[in-house]
């Protein structure tokens, strides 16, 4: 087997691990052995790039698992594997694109709040691996502010805080009112702990605008709004 | 008998240890189980930070570390990615293991990883793939990277070399070491129909650097019996008894239990560890009880 041979093995291997078809030739190549026919052991392989990636990424999103069920979670999860393979043998950043695969997905249509828990889930695990940016706190007078590395900010037209917390159990489900309208949940990374907090109406309202104009920055905080002052007590805004 | 392993941490004669599992970090911080070593996946330490990275710091205050790979991707034709061998360099450098670990098998191709150690024929062609991307390993980590035989489950007609003899060949041309999961030549001599005792008395023991254990299980696929190494169970005492036979001819070698699926707490881990020391012990003809020092 020359080297461009392997390659090409390597080539049909990978179109059965993804989609299932084994080429012709890479089935007239395997030695039979035992009573399994080696197409059924050729799909082992399928099974364990499935099976461990979507269990491996299953672990991130608890809230959906409770929406959904496991069963249909670990669906959902085998098909965006199949179709949306990792790049890098690091698989800490693998799945992100996952709200995006659910978001046309016909239970978006019965829960359209799904792709946003997925965000929010997501947001949890990207700073769980993340280096945590110091900020000073305590800045001058004459302060340049932005929004924190350490922060994910989930702007949901649902009431996401609410429906997160009633999937994990900390509030009843009838604590949760779709009509409240939608919340902008925080997800902090803050002395190596990551933690959530929904923002009033005038903190969103503020962080929304300042992030429409592309321009977080707020030059000098004493004269900034109430609302800007709360954000860079939470740690949402930092002095840049 | 050979005793050429290098990695022989002090007070543990017959060093074993356990895969280090996220949910079990903070009790092996808080109660220091009995055990020589711990092994992590080179992968889960490639993040720019988090808990576990300051956890296994603490960790390693304790005890030695064995850093697995099993992302490289060595089989592969296009050879290994220079920014995944960087990050592994990385992981090195940063926890200064005792043992440097990865796979003969492949994983990467054409920009895609597909998270299973895949099988590759073995012959002069891969084998001459093989050691290059081995040799760049070693190269960039600065020292001897062991090579594990993986648990297969497809032969190749293009395959004309055995495993034990390409193991061999790649440790004589590369300078590398094996690794030698027991458990993968039980499941692999299983499902392809060789004889599991008779590939173990061919593997050199002087360059057998470590021993993986595990659980497999059993599958029924069609009326037809397959075995999958998912590392999901205790070890089997077909593979126990493999295990005293090796140890017997070629001598106490660092031991690990990896147990990755299914995973019990940390105490039923701790527990097949201190087996898998007294077999190692017995079978170098010392009976009495041992305990290691943590």
């Amino acid at each position: 087997m020359a080297q461009h041979d392997l390659q090409q093995f390597q080539s049909d291997f990978k179109a059965l691990v993804l989609s299932g078809h084994a080429p012709d030739r890479l089935i007239d190549g395997l030695a039979i052995v035992g009573d399994l026919p080696p197409k059924n052991r050729l799909n082992i392989h399928r099974n364990n790039y499935r099976e461990s990636l979507s269990s491996n990424l299953a672990t991130h999103f608890p809230a959906l698992r409770e929406f959904v069920g496991e069963e249909f979670v670990n669906g959902a999860l085998k098909e965006f594997c199949t179709s949306n393979p990792p790049v890098a043998a690091t698989l800490a950043h693998y799945g992100a694109e996952f709200a995006e695969f659910l978001e046309i997905h016909a239970v978006s249509d019965q829960l359209p709040y799904i792709p946003d828990i997925i965000r929010l889930e997501w947001a949890m695990h990207e700073l769980q691996v993340s280096k945590e940016v110091s900020y000073n706190v305590e800045p001058d007078a004459d302060v340049e502010l932005s929004v924190s590395e350490n922060v994910r900010i989930i702007d949901s037209e649902y009431p996401l805080m609410s429906i997160w917390s009633a999937a994990m159990g900390h509030i009843p489900a009838e604590a949760v009112h779709l009509e409240q309208g939608g919340q902008m949940v925080i997800v902090l990374l803050n002395d190596s702990e990551v933690s959530l907090m929904a923002l009033d109406k005038d903190e969103a309202k503020f962080l929304r605008a300042s992030l429409d104009d592309k321009d977080p920055s707020i030059h000098d905080l004493q004269l900034t709004p109430e609302a800007a002052q709360n954000l860079f007590m939470k740690r949402i805004l930092v002095a840049s | 008998m050979s005793n050429s392993h290098t990695f022989c941490p002090s007070g543990h004669q017959f060093p074993v240890g356990v895969g280090l599992k996220a949910e079990h970090m903070l009790n092996v911080i808080k109660t220091k189980p009995d055990l020589a070593f711990f092994e992590v996946h080179a992968e889960n330490y490639m993040t720019a930070g988090g808990n576990h990275m300051r956890f296994l710091d603490e960790v390693c205050d304790s005890y030695s570390l064995s850093v697995h790979g099993v992302g490289m991707s060595l089989g592969s034709a296009e050879g290994i990615d220079a920014q995944h061998l960087k990050k592994f360099e990385q992981v090195v450098e940063r926890y200064k293991p005792e043992l440097v670990s990865e796979h003969l098998a492949w994983s990467v191709h054409d920009g895609h990883y597909l998270n299973d150690l895949l099988p590759l024929p073995l012959n002069e062609s891969t084998l001459a793939v093989v050691a290059d991307n081995v040799s760049r390993m070693q190269d960039a980590v600065g020292r001897k990277v062991l090579i594990e035989n993986p648990s297969t489950y497809v032969a190749f007609k293009a395959t004309d070399i055995d495993e034990p003899e390409y193991l061999a060949r790649l440790a004589e041309q590369t300078g590398c070491g094996i690794l030698l999961d027991v458990n993968n030549v039980y499941v692999s001599g299983r499902n392809n129909g060789f004889d599991a005792e008779d590939y173990l008395a061919r593997i050199p023991g002087e360059m057998v650097g470590e021993i993986h254990l595990a659980g497999h299980v059993v599958k029924q696929v069609d009326g037809a019996e397959i075995r999958i190494d998912d590392h999901g169970s205790s070890v089997i005492d077909d593979v126990w008894s493999l295990y005293r036979h090796t140890i017997e001819r070629i001598g106490a070698r660092p031991t690990l239990i990896e147990w990755d699926s299914n995973v019990p707490e940390l105490p039923v881990l701790v527990c097949e560890a201190h087996k898998a020391r007294e077999q190692m012990a017995f079978a170098s003809g010392v009976s009495e009880a041992i305990h290691g020092a943590a």
